[in-house]
């Protein structure tokens, strides 16, 4: 499978246990382990520099981390993109957990959601590599398809006021966005907003 | 409900909605009337084998079988529903349109 | 009302944009109908028996006259030259063509209006009190808050694919209007002890298969914590509803699985943590969304002796009078409710001429603003006094001026197996029945304020279960009959009603509906409501009436 991290096809670097004994495994592979595992193998696991987990949409986020600076990455699962628990959890492990690496999503995804993901705080979703580009493209396309939003999210480097006064609860999209947008609206950079909302 | 083992394929049509039946010649039709009856149930999976084609080719949505009366010239829906469907809203002010229109 | 700026016009533009995309995509074989589905629904787009069916929302239930001969242009042009209101405050369309949708969204963007979230499992529209900004009973406007809302849970990326649908009702007068115990979320203005005014948090009210009076799980929150308040609900339902089986996805099957307890705890802990950041409603804001819904200023005004003149020669208007005006905080003022239900006629259709008038009225007559009732009616809330005889004169000519809201012939009804695919029976020509057979004006009148509500499945789009009369399409082999509850109610002694006995045929619910009236004219005490009475005795004396004798 393919990752399309930020709108870009990158490298798959990671594998599961997939049955293995972990001694056998070098340190320096990025390692994705299920939280059974995780809780399971313990300190076994502190020698590998890249370790990720994947969450089930039933499982508690908060629960799962308790030492995040051991994980560089978290998969949330969509085993049918209808399934939008992964988007509260993604959101909630940025928000409470002090996780600070990568945010994947697997499984089945529409690229009408990307934005949804991209607001909850997920970097890359994995793919079919045959569709690796079109995905980017899609990525780069639902970012920029909004020029506003109507609540604060994960994602929101943008500003607090719209063009009428301000309003700290609607906000138009990042900068690189508003470029776009022909009104003579002006973007105002406040700030005093960037501690409003934990990243 | 009495029970029959003629079928009719019934579905809608993609692009506006209206329902439609297929006929014997790989035509979704308006008309109950003209549509294709399975009596056996062979017939009946070569029905549901043409709408899933017809489906791929974006012609109609959410196809099924339902069972008709036999016997009969031209065919009954057994339940209400299909009946509805055959003939539109009963509501008086709200009259289906013509086959050959809109 | 409110009035989009640039932010909102281009947030609407962009997202019937994305819904054209949709579109072609799903013509060109890119998105399978299963994909397409929840995508469609989310701009309010159905499949149903007939045809595709479009919701289109009317946020809390208000439009201006623009919308409105918007929505009539519409109709005529892309529909069969009628809409339907709904027991949500908003209007459907029965018979637009898929390929013609994004049209139809390009044409409402350009009024201020869309389908967002109209369907599917996201946050549906927030409902209101219609007569908001004019009753006399009001705390505040309702519909600040409601926009608020409506705001923020637009397009939210967290909240879009709730286990469920989530439906949330906001009322800011002493009575309630929007039976807000039988939402998701209920959220009762109130005033505090320093005279603040907040919000009584309900949660978990349903209709449906499992109806249910909503809980409150918070007594007083103040206002600007609202939305907080709200997402630390919402988060809490998105990660524990129940995803296994769609008839237990609801936030009230949560509610009752989990306990209210430990549910308000799971909810305060998450507020807790969220309450003082992002969520905030600053001041300015909240007076950004309050000044768009200032009451006008309407000049007191003697009572007018033309008008009482006219009631002595038109016992017709008098009668109107009684039965559709509801009284303003304006003295010479009077907020007035069009029935959409003529005897005989669809509930809550109007067709496009009437769409036309009610909007040339609404100019005319009432600073030209619309609302919707969650009971299928049209309101027009800053009637003078002295106008109400030209206006009811120029209704009758539109066939808008039945005398009968909140009577036995102002039947609320959902579309039923004639339109609607997940119906099992027909609840419109029960309806028509009823009405045609309760057409004296006099009778009506006499039998007094009553909410007769039918139901075609057990989805109760009808609300049968809130109806002081509730009536439910069932299908027994093939055949539709009809069960009755008797004592159901929406208002503020909110309750289910309960079955009265054995489903009755299509062709014996007249009959039953009249026997269970007669038992309520010959039992009623003094000037008994239909709904005190069957409070006081039971439901006993009708079950008797009905079956006892067979």
């Amino acid at each position: 499978m393919a990752l399309v991290k930020h709108g870009h096809v990158v490298d798959n670097l990671w594998e599961t246990l997939d049955g293995r004994d972990l001694e056998t495994i070098d340190a320096t592979t990025a390692l994705l382990v299920g939280p059974a595992e995780l809780k399971a193998l313990g300190e076994r696991l502190n020698r590998f520099g890249r370790l990720g987990v994947t969450v089930a949409p039933g499982d508690d986020v908060r629960d799962l981390l308790e030492h995040p600076e051991r994980l560089a990455l978290v998969v949330v699962t969509f085993p049918k993109f209808n399934d939008g628990r992964a988007f509260s959890q993604a959101r909630l492990v940025r928000e409470t957990t002090g996780f600070d690496g990568e945010i994947r999503a697997t499984g089945h995804i529409l690229r009408d959601q990307l934005t949804f993901l991209r607001r909850s705080g997920v970097d890359a979703i994995e793919v079919p590599d045959e569709d690796a580009e079109s995905w980017a493209k899609a990525w780069d396309a639902e970012a920029r398809r909004f020029k506003g939003y109507y609540q604060p999210a994960i994602d929101d480097h943008s500003n607090r006021a719209s063009a009428t006064g301000s309003s700290a609860i609607r906000r138009w999209a990042a900068p690189a966005t508003v470029a776009a947008f022909t009104t003579g609206a002006i973007a105002i950079q406040d700030a005093s907003c960037a501690g409003a909302w934990a990243y | 409900m009495a029970k029959s083992s003629h079928r009719i394929m019934t579905a809608n049509r993609l692009s506006d909605g209206v329902v439609v039946y297929l006929d014997a010649q790989e035509r979704w039709v308006e008309s109950l009337a003209a549509a294709d009856v399975a009596e056996t149930e062979a017939d009946a999976d070569s029905l549901t084998i043409r709408a899933e084609h017809a489906v791929t080719a974006r012609l109609v949505v959410g196809p099924y079988l339902f069972p008709v009366e036999p016997d009969e010239a031209q065919a009954k829906p057994l339940s209400q529903r299909e009946h509805i469907r055959a003939k539109g809203p009963t509501v008086g002010t709200d009259l289906p349109v013509p086959e050959t229109g809109a | 009302m409110y009035a989009y700026d640039e932010f909102d016009h281009a947030f609407v533009r962009d997202r019937a944009n994305e819904f054209r995309e949709q579109v072609a995509r799903r013509l060109a074989g890119e998105l399978t109908e299963d994909e397409f589905k929840p995508l469609r629904l989310m701009n309010g787009l159905y499949l149903q028996l007939h045809a595709y069916m479009l919701r289109v929302a009317i946020p809390y239930g208000t439009l201006s006259s623009r919308q409105m001969r918007r929505l009539a242009f519409i109709a005529g042009r892309w529909d069969r030259g009628y809409g339907h209101f709904t027991t949500r405050q908003n209007i459907q369309f029965n018979w637009p063509r898929l390929v013609d949708t994004p049209d139809i969204l390009d044409s409402l963007a350009e009024v201020e209006m869309h389908a967002i979230q109209t369907s599917g499992n996201c946050i549906r529209n927030v409902t209101a009190d219609p007569f908001s900004g004019a009753a006399a009973d009001e705390i505040e406007d309702s519909r600040v808050w409601a926009e608020i809302i409506r705001q923020w849970s637009t397009l939210h990326p967290e909240f879009t694919f709730l286990p469920r649908k989530f439906k949330i009702a906001v009322t800011g007068a002493e009575n309630d209007r929007t039976a807000v115990k039988f939402h998701d979320i209920g959220l009762r203005m109130r005033r505090n002890a320093e005279g603040k005014a907040g919000f009584e948090v309900i949660v978990g009210g349903g209709q449906g298969r499992t109806p249910i009076v909503g809980s409150t799980i918070r007594k007083f929150l103040p206002k600007q914590q609202l939305l907080a308040y709200l997402e630390a609900v919402l988060r809490t339902y998105n990660l524990l509803g129940r995803r296994d089986n769609l008839y237990k996805a609801r936030i009230k099957i949560l509610l009752a699985e989990t306990g209210v307890d430990a549910f308000t705890e799971a909810v305060e802990a998450e507020f807790e943590r969220i309450r003082d950041g992002a969520l905030t409603l600053p001041e300015d804001e909240i007076r950004r969304i309050e000044a768009h819904f200032s009451p006008p200023f309407l000049l007191a005004e003697p009572p007018d002796p033309a008008h009482i003149e006219a009631k002595h020669a038109h016992p017709d208007l008098a009668a109107w009078c009684r039965s559709n005006i509801f009284a303003h905080r304006v003295p010479g003022h009077a907020i007035v409710t069009i029935s959409l239900k003529p005897p005989g006629g669809i509930p809550g259709d109007a067709t496009t001429e009437q769409m036309e008038v009610v909007a040339d009225l609404a100019d005319r007559y009432s600073r030209g603003e619309i609302r919707v009732t969650h009971e299928q009616n049209l309101v027009l809330a800053d009637v003078r006094e002295a106008d109400l005889f030209a206006l009811w004169r120029e209704l009758g000519r539109a066939g808008l001026a039945t005398a009968n809201i909140g009577l036995i012939s102002d039947i609320i009804a959902c579309p039923g197996l004639d339109y609607c695919n997940l119906a099992n029976a027909r609840a419109i020509p029960v309806a028509q029945r009823i009405s045609r057979h309760f057409s004296d004006p006099a009778l009506v009148e006499e039998i007094g304020p009553i909410t007769l509500n039918i139901s075609g499945c057990i989805n109760a789009c009808g609300h049968h279960h809130a109806g002081h009369i509730g009536i439910l399409g069932v299908d027994k082999h093939g055949e539709e009959f009809y069960q009755i509850t008797l004592g159901g109610a929406a208002d503020d002694d909110a309750a289910v009603g309960r079955i009265l006995g054995p489903a009755v045929t299509y062709d014996g619910v007249v009959e039953a509906v009249e026997c269970v009236i007669q038992t309520y004219r010959a039992i009623r005490k003094g000037d008994e409501r239909f709904i005190d009475t069957v409070r006081r005795t039971g439901i006993t004396p009708f079950k008797e009436a009905l079956y006892g004798t067979r």
